[in-house]
C-alpha cells in the first residue's frame, strides 16, 4: 500500500476574497501561482493572516470558489482529491472519539484493504512514531495540545497519503519532541517520497525539511520569494544541514524574506 | 522570533497555575472543626427535608385533613394504594403512556432535528411550526386531540408526544448546525460520505445538546401524561389524583402525586444512565488523585 511519488499540484492565478461587510470584500490572497512537483516538499511560510491556511484548504478541495485554477496530477481540484492527509492548525480531533478512534479516522479512505486487526495494529504503529501509544483510550480532552497535535499528525500520516497538507504541525511541541518529530518527517518524506505543503513559522525547520520554501506577502497574500533549498539529501543530520555554510546562507536569505513581509504588514 | 510569542505563552500559564490556596486552610482552621462542617454541609438536604417534614406533621396535625394531610397520613395511604393494588397498575400505566409518547417523541424529534439542522429548505420549511408550537399553551389543544383520538391510550400517547417533541427538535437541530466547520473539514478530507458526515459528526457532537432537549422533554411529556390521565380519559396515576381530589381524600391524593414524581425521577435517572453508558465521553469524571 505504499504510495510512490507522491501528487503534483499547479496552482495558477488563484486568489481568494471573503465577504467582508455590504458590498466589501476583504482579498486574502491575489495572483498565487506556484508548482509542486511530485515527491517534493514546500514550505509555506509568511506572517499571521498571510493565508496560509487558506491555502492548504484550498488545496484540499475543502475550500472551493476561487478564481485561477488548481490541478493536481493534470485534474482540476474539485471535491476533495484522493489520498490527503491534513494536520490542521487547531488538531481538529472529533470529541467523541478516543485517541485511536481519532487515528483509525485517517484510515476510513483505504478502510475496505485492510481486516480490523491490521488497522488496529496500523494504528499503534503510528501512535508509537508519535509518542502517544500509552495515550491511546483517552479522549482529546484528556491531552495536552502537544498531544492533541501530535494525535492529528498521527491522523494524517495513516493512510499512507498521496499529498500531505501540515498546517503548523509542530507549532505547540516542546523543543525535544520538535526536534524528533522535524526528523521522522524528513525520514518519512525521503521513504515515502509523499509531495507535502507544509506551513511554519520556524525557518530552522522549514530549511531542514524543504525542497523549496515559499515567502507569503501579506494583505493581500502573495508569492513574495520561493528559495530553492539546495542541502543534499538524505539529510541525516538536522545539526549538519542547519550549519553547513549553505545552512546557514539559506536561513539568513528566508529569515530576511520573513521579516520582510512582517515589517511590509505593520507598514500597511 | 516566530517563536518568541509562544514562550511567553507558556511562561504565563506556568503562573497562572500556580497553587492557590483555600481560605479555609490559610485561615489556620482545626482540621476536625473543619471536617464537621463539612459533614454538616453534605447532610443539609435530608436536615432540610426533615425539617420541613416536621413542620408540616405538627401543622397538618392542627388543620382540618382535607386541606392538608399529614406526612403520616399521606405514607399511610400510599401504603393503603400499595396493598389494595391501585398503585401498582396506575404508576405501570404511567410509565407506559410515558413510555410510549415520550419515546416517539424522541425518535421523531432526533430525526426532524437532524433534517433542520442539516438542511437550510428544510429548517425554513419547518421554523414556523417550531415556532408556532414552542409558542402554543399546547395544552390548548388536548380538547382537540380528543376529537382526533378519542379518550383512550392513543389520545393519551398524542398529548405526551405533543407537549415533549419541541425542545427535542429544537435541540437536536442546534446541535447539529453548531457542528464546528473544522470537524466536518475533517471528515471530508478523510472521505466520510453525506450520510456519514451527518451520523459520525454532525450527530455526535449534537449529542449533549441533544440530552438537554431530551431533560427538557421530559419535564414536558410527564406534565402532559397526567395532564392526559386526568383529563382525557381518568386512569393511572393522573385518574388516582382526580378521583381522591373530587373525593376529597387529601392523603391519598398527595400519595399519588409523589407516585407521579417517582415516575419522573426514575425516567430522568434512566436517560442519565443511558447518557454516561452510551455517550462516556460527554461525561468529565476522571479522577484527580491529587
Ligand atoms: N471564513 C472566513 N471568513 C472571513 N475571513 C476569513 C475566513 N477565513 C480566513 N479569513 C481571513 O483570511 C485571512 C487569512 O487567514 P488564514 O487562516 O489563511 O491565515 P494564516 O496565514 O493561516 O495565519 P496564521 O499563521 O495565523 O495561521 C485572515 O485575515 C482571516 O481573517
Ligand atoms: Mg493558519
Amino acid at each position: 500500500m505504499t504510495a510512490m511519488g507522491g501528487a503534483r499540484i499547479e496552482i495558477s492565478g488563484v486568489g481568494k476574497r471573503y465577504a467582508q461587510r455590504r458590498n466589501s470584500a476583504h482579498v486574502v490572497l491575489q495572483d498565487i501561482t506556484l508548482t509542486i512537483e511530485s515527491g517534493e516538499f514546500v514550505s509555506l511560510v509568511g506572517a499571521s493572516g498571510c493565508g496560509k491556511t487558506t491555502l492548504l484548504r484550498m488545496i484540499s478541495g475543502l475550500a472551493p470558489y476561487y478564481p485561477g485554477t488548481i490541478s493536481i496530477d493534470g485534474q482540476v481540484v474539485r471535491g476533495v482529491p484522493k489520498r490527503v492527509g491534513f494536520v490542521f492548525q487547531d488538531a481538529a480531533l472529533l470529541p467523541w472519539k478516543t485517541v485511536s478512534g481519532n487515528v483509525a479516522v485517517g484510515l476510513n479512505e483505504v478502510r475496505g484493504s485492510y481486516t480490523r486487526q491490521e488497522i488496529a495494529g496500523i494504528v499503534e504503529e503510528k501512535l508509537a512514531l508519535v509518542g502517544l501509544s500509552e495515550h491511546a483510550h483517552k479522549y482529546p480532552r484528556q491531552l495536552s495540545g502537544g498531544q492533541r497535535q501530535r494525535a492529528g499528525l498521527a491522523r494524517a500520516l495513516v493512510g499512507e497519503p498521496e499529498l500531505l497538507l501540515m498546517d503548523e504541525p509542530f507549532g505547540a511541541l516542546d523543543a525535544f519532541t520538535r526536534l524528533r518529530l522535524q526528523e521522522e518527517l524528513a525520514d518519512i518524506v525521503e521513504r515515502l517520497r509523499t509531495t507535502t505543503v507544509f506551513v511554519t513559522h520556524d525557518v530552522e525547520e522549514a530549511v531542514f525539511l524543504s525542497d523549496r520554501v515559499v515567502a507569503m506577502g501579506a494583505n493581500p497574500g502573495t508569492v513574495r520569494d520561493v528559495v530553492d533549498v539546495d542541502l543534499p539529501r538524505p539529510r541525516t543530520s538536522r545539526e549538519a544541514a542547519l550549519n553547513s555554510a549553505r545552512g546557514i546562507e539559506l536561513r539568513e536569505n528566508i529569515l530576511q524574506l520573513v521579516m520582510g513581509t512582517h515589517t511590509d504588514r505593520v507598514a500597511h | 522570533m516566530a517563536s518568541e510569542p509562544l514562550d511567553s505563552v507558556t511562561v504565563d500559564h506556568a503562573r497562572s497555575a500556580s497553587p492557590v490556596r483555600s481560605p479555609t486552610v490559610a485561615a489556620g482552621i482545626d482540621p476536625a472543626q473543619r471536617d464537621r462542617w463539612r459533614w454538616f454541609q453534605r447532610g443539609l438536604p435530608y436536615i432540610s427535608v426533615l425539617v420541613f417534614l416536621g413542620v408540616w406533621q405538627v401543622v397538618g396535625d392542627h388543620i382540618d385533613p382535607i386541606l392538608l394531610a399529614t406526612p403520616v397520613n399521606t405514607a399511610k395511604a400510599f401504603w393503603d394504594l400499595l396493598t389494595s393494588g391501585q398503585l401498582g397498575p396506575a404508576f405501570g400505566s404511567a410509565m407506559a403512556d410515558l413510555g410510549i409518547g415520550y419515546g416517539l417523541a424522541v425518535v421523531v424529534g432526533v430525526v426532524v432535528g437532524i433534517l433542520m439542522g442539516r438542511s437550510r429548505t428544510a429548517e425554513r420549511v419547518l421554523n414556523p411550526y417550531v415556532n408556532f408550537f414552542q409558542a402554543t399553551p399546547l395544552i390548548a389543544l388536548v380538547p382537540l386531540i380528543v376529537i382526533w383520538f378519542g379518550v383512550g391510550l392513543e389520545a393519551r400517547v398524542a398529548v405526551t408526544f405533543m407537549l415533549a417533541i419541541w425542545s427535542i427538535i429544537i435541540n437536536t437541530a442546534t446541535g447539529v448546525k453548531e457542528t464546528p466547520d473544522a470537524l466536518i473539514d475533517v471528515g471530508r478530507v478523510y472521505k466520510l460520505s453525506r450520510l456519514q458526515l451527518v451520523s459520525r459528526v454532525a450527530l455526535p457532537h449534537a449529542v449533549p445538546s441533544i440530552f438537554a432537549g431530551l431533560r427538557i422533554a421530559l419535564g414536558k411529556a410527564l406534565i402532559g401524561m397526567v395532564i392526559a390521565q386526568m383529563e382525557v380519559s381518568v386512569s393511572g396515576l393522573g385518574g388516582l389524583i382526580i378521583n381522591y381530589g373530587n373525593a376529597f381524600k387529601t392523603a391519598y391524593l398527595l400519595a399519588a402525586v409523589f407516585t407521579a414524581s417517582l415516575v419522573g425521577m426514575i425516567a430522568a435517572a434512566l436517560l442519565e444512565v443511558l447518557r454516561r453508558w452510551w455517550f462516556p465521553w460527554t461525561t468529565n469524571d476522571d479522577r484527580n488523585l491529587w
